[in-house]
């Protein structure tokens, strides 16, 4: 069984062992099911792939250092979100603190000088690597002028593809919130990312219908 | 059905979750009201644009990082990190010394300030300069009293000692 599809309690009972060596397997299982989401939502809230690296270091470390302290009063996927997520929303207040000290690279530069991986891209021509670089580059611009508050929930809900409750689990809010934010932020996006989606050729079909969203 | 209704289960309607009797009614809505249509059609294009969009993976040093943090608790955080976090405290307490400094010298209203050397040994007598020199913790003199320092009415208030 992939570390992916693997469930949590078997990779915590795995962890919680008490036997070191199964202990650390517990935890390199855990790390490479969860590391793409807590790299890709740190991504998308401080917009660069250095910072999104070091949120993933310190969300694991920190994961790895209360895991005796976690109770289960939430799923363990959303308690390492919100950790993930909690240390991605500090870096970047810090980092914008530091703009003006520290003028930062194009988002190319950083994504070559880091090593990051594009999972989704691995194997794909260079033409189409380049089209979906230039489709992430204009999706993100147009992220960065949500509010956190609102980005969060967009990004779990339609990147993670979490259901309302889950959403709910980690941000430690009521379903009915998450809904009235994820209704502000669709007014908030209303016509921006039609002209993304004209351009790199994703409307499939005029929608009506909930069944075709 | 209205604008007002679709507003109301929007993110339901979105999701199909709605009872059937309610989602027709908003349909039929939805295929009368250009607005509303425009808002259902936005909301289309977010849920496609976020889900099309790829997931990262972390560099596979970050990792071998975590691994050497766990194996030796004292090793550093990311190096920027530690970095950033010292520069803003640094930067701050510099810029707060230098705006001090300079109101401090460029102010025309700054007191100036005299060294007033005292003379202790001035007008005590043998017997206070020798309690004085004793640093005696229970002497019942004080050197404030010796010196003529210490006021009348502060003399006067009680303390626990008389109790």
């Amino acid at each position: 069984m992939s570390a992916g599809s693997e469930p949590d309690h078997e990779l915590l009972s795995l962890w919680l062992s008490g036997d070191s060596k199964k202990s650390e397997q517990g935890f390199t299982r855990a790390y490479h099911k969860y590391q793409a989401r807590i790299m890709s939502l740190a991504l998308r809230i401080t917009g660069d792939h250095s910072a999104a690296g070091d949120v993933v270091q310190e969300t694991f470390i920190t994961v790895f250092e209360k895991i005796h302290g976690f109770r289960g009063q939430s799923l363990f996927s959303s308690w390492l979100t919100r950790i993930g997520i909690n240390f991605a929303l500090e870096r970047k207040r810090k980092d914008s603190r530091l703009v003006g000290f520290f003028p930062k690279g194009t988002e190319d530069e950083e994504s070559t000088a880091d090593g990051s991986e594009i999972e989704d891209l691995r194997g794909s021509s260079p033409e189409q690597q380049s089209v979906d670089r230039e489709f992430e580059a204009a999706v993100q611009s147009i992220i960065q002028r949500l509010s956190d508050k609102y980005k969060v929930v967009v990004l779990l809900r339609y990147m993670e593809e979490l259901s309302y409750e889950e959403v709910a689990d980690v941000l430690q809010c009521s379903v009915g919130t998450v809904k009235s934010r994820l209704n502000r932020a669709h007014k908030m996006l209303e016509g921006t990312l039609g002209p993304v989606v004209e351009k790199f050729g994703l409307r499939s079909q005029p929608t009506t219908s909930a069944n075709e969203l | 059905m209205n604008c007002k209704t679709l507003k109301l289960h929007f993110v339901d309607f979105l999701d199909g979750s709605v009872k059937p009797s309610l989602k027709e009614g908003l349909e039929q809505h939805i295929s009368s009201c250009p607005k509303c249509r425009q808002s259902v059609a936005s909301a289309a294009d977010v849920s496609t644009v976020f889900r099309r969009l790829p997931r990262h993976s972390a560099p596979p040093q970050v990792f071998q990082q975590i691994q050497k943090r766990i194996s030796n608790p004292r090793t550093a955080p990311p190096y920027k990190l530690q970095l950033r976090r010292l520069l803003v405290p640094v930067a701050g307490a510099a810029a707060l010394i230098l705006a001090l400094v300079s109101l401090e010298i460029s102010s025309p209203n700054a007191p100036v300030r005299e060294v007033v050397f005292i003379d202790i040994d001035r007008d005590l007598n043998s017997h206070q300069k020798e309690l004085l020199n004793s640093m005696d913790p229970f002497a019942t003199i004080s050197a404030a009293d010796l010196l003529g320092f210490t006021e009348e009415n502060e003399r006067d208030t009680p303390t626990d000692k008389g109790k």
